[in-house]
C-alpha cells in the first residue's frame, strides 16, 4: 500500500496556530469537514479523543498519529498538519508535537488501517520525512516531501 | 503457503521489520531471541586471535518466522529487501521463504 493514495493534500495545514491537542484536532477535523470528506465533525472529533484517552498517539520526536474508525468515511483518509512552535500533545517523551498525521478509516477496513499505521511508523523512522516536513515552506512542499520520502521505503 | 524465515543480524531492525510485515498484511509471527555463531566462537580460546573475523557478531539477534500466503510472501520479500538490503560492509540480516507441503493447525482466516 502507498500512503500517498490516501492523503488529502487539500486538507493539509501548513501552520496550526493552536497550542493544545484538543484545539489542534478540532481544527484539523474541521478542515476535513470543510472539504466535504466528513459531515459530522463532532462525531469524528469524539472518536479521536476517545482513542487519545486510552493513550496519547504522540509517539515522540515531535510526531503524533491520531486515528479513529468512523462510518463517516467510506475509505481511509490521511491528512497532515504542522505546528512549528509545537503542540502540547501529552507525548511520552515530553517534547512538543510539530507534525500531526491524522487517519480516519472505515470500521470495515481494519486491515488497511493497520497497514497504514505500520507504514507511517516506518516512514518516520527510516527517512528524513519529519525534518523535511518541518522545513517545508508551503503545503505544496509538504506534499512533495511526502511523495519523495515515501518513495524511499 | 510459504514459511517466511528471517534472521536479523542486529536486533535494531526488529521493530522496522515487524512494521514492514504488518504493512503487507502479516499480523502474526514468532520472534525468537538468538545468538549468532560468531558471538559464541569468539569466546573459544583457540579462536581468540581471530576476533576481527567475527567483529560483526552482535550480542543478540532475532529469528522471525511466519506461515503466510504466496501473495504475502512476494510482498514481504519486497519490503524486507528495502529494510534489510545489503549495506556496503555486511548485510543486516537474511530472509527467505520455503514452500509448505503439508500442515495442521493452520486455519484460513474468515
Amino acid at each position: 500500500m502507498k500512503l500517498t493514495h490516501y492523503i488529502r493534500p487539500d486538507c493539509f495545514i501548513a501552520e496550526l496556530p493552536e497550542k493544545t491537542r484538543e484545539d489542534a484536532l478540532r481544527r484539523i477535523v474541521h478542515a476535513v469537514a470543510e472539504k466535504g470528506y466528513i459531515s459530522d465533525e463532532n462525531a469524528v472529533f469524539a472518536k479521536l479523543m476517545e482513542r487519545e484517552n486510552i493513550q496519547s498517539t504522540a509517539v515522540g520526536n515531535g510526531i503524533a498519529i491520531p486515528h479513529c474508525f468512523t462510518d463517516e468515511v467510506p475509505d481511509l483518509i490521511i491528512t497532515l498538519a504542522r505546528s512549528r512552535a509545537g503542540l502540547e500533545f501529552d507525548s511520552f517523551d515530553g517534547k512538543p508535537t510539530q507534525v500531526v498525521f491524522l487517519l480516519m478509516g472505515n470500521r470495515k477496513e481494519h486491515s488497511l488501517h493497520l497497514k497504514a499505521l505500520a507504514r507511517i511508523a516506518r516512514l518516520i523512522k527510516s527517512t528524513s520525512f519529519i525534518e523535511r516536513i518541518v522545513a517545508s515552506s508551503t503545503v505544496e512542499d509538504m506534499v512533495r516531501a511526502f511523495e519523495q520520502e515515501e518513495g524511499k521505503i | 503457503m510459504k514459511l517466511l524465515f528471517i534472521i536479523l543480524n542486529s536486533a535494531e531492525k526488529l521493530e522496522e521489520v515487524l512494521e514492514g510485515l504488518l504493512e503487507v498484511g502479516v499480523t502474526g509471527a514468532t520472534v525468537v531471541d538468538s545468538v549468532g555463531m560468531g558471538h559464541i566462537i569468539e569466546d573459544v580460546p583457540l579462536f581468540a586471535g581471530m576476533r576481527n573475523v567475527f567483529r560483526s557478531a552482535k550480542p543478540r539477534n532475532n529469528m522471525i518466522f511466519s506461515v503466510i500466503s504466496d501473495t504475502q510472501a512476494a510482498e514481504a520479500m519486497e519490503v524486507l529487501d528495502k529494510i534489510l538490503g545489503c549495506s556496503q560492509d555486511k548485510g543486516r540480516g537474511i530472509a527467505f521463504t520455503l514452500p509448505i507441503d503439508s500442515s495442521i493447525g493452520i486455519c484460513k482466516e474468515s
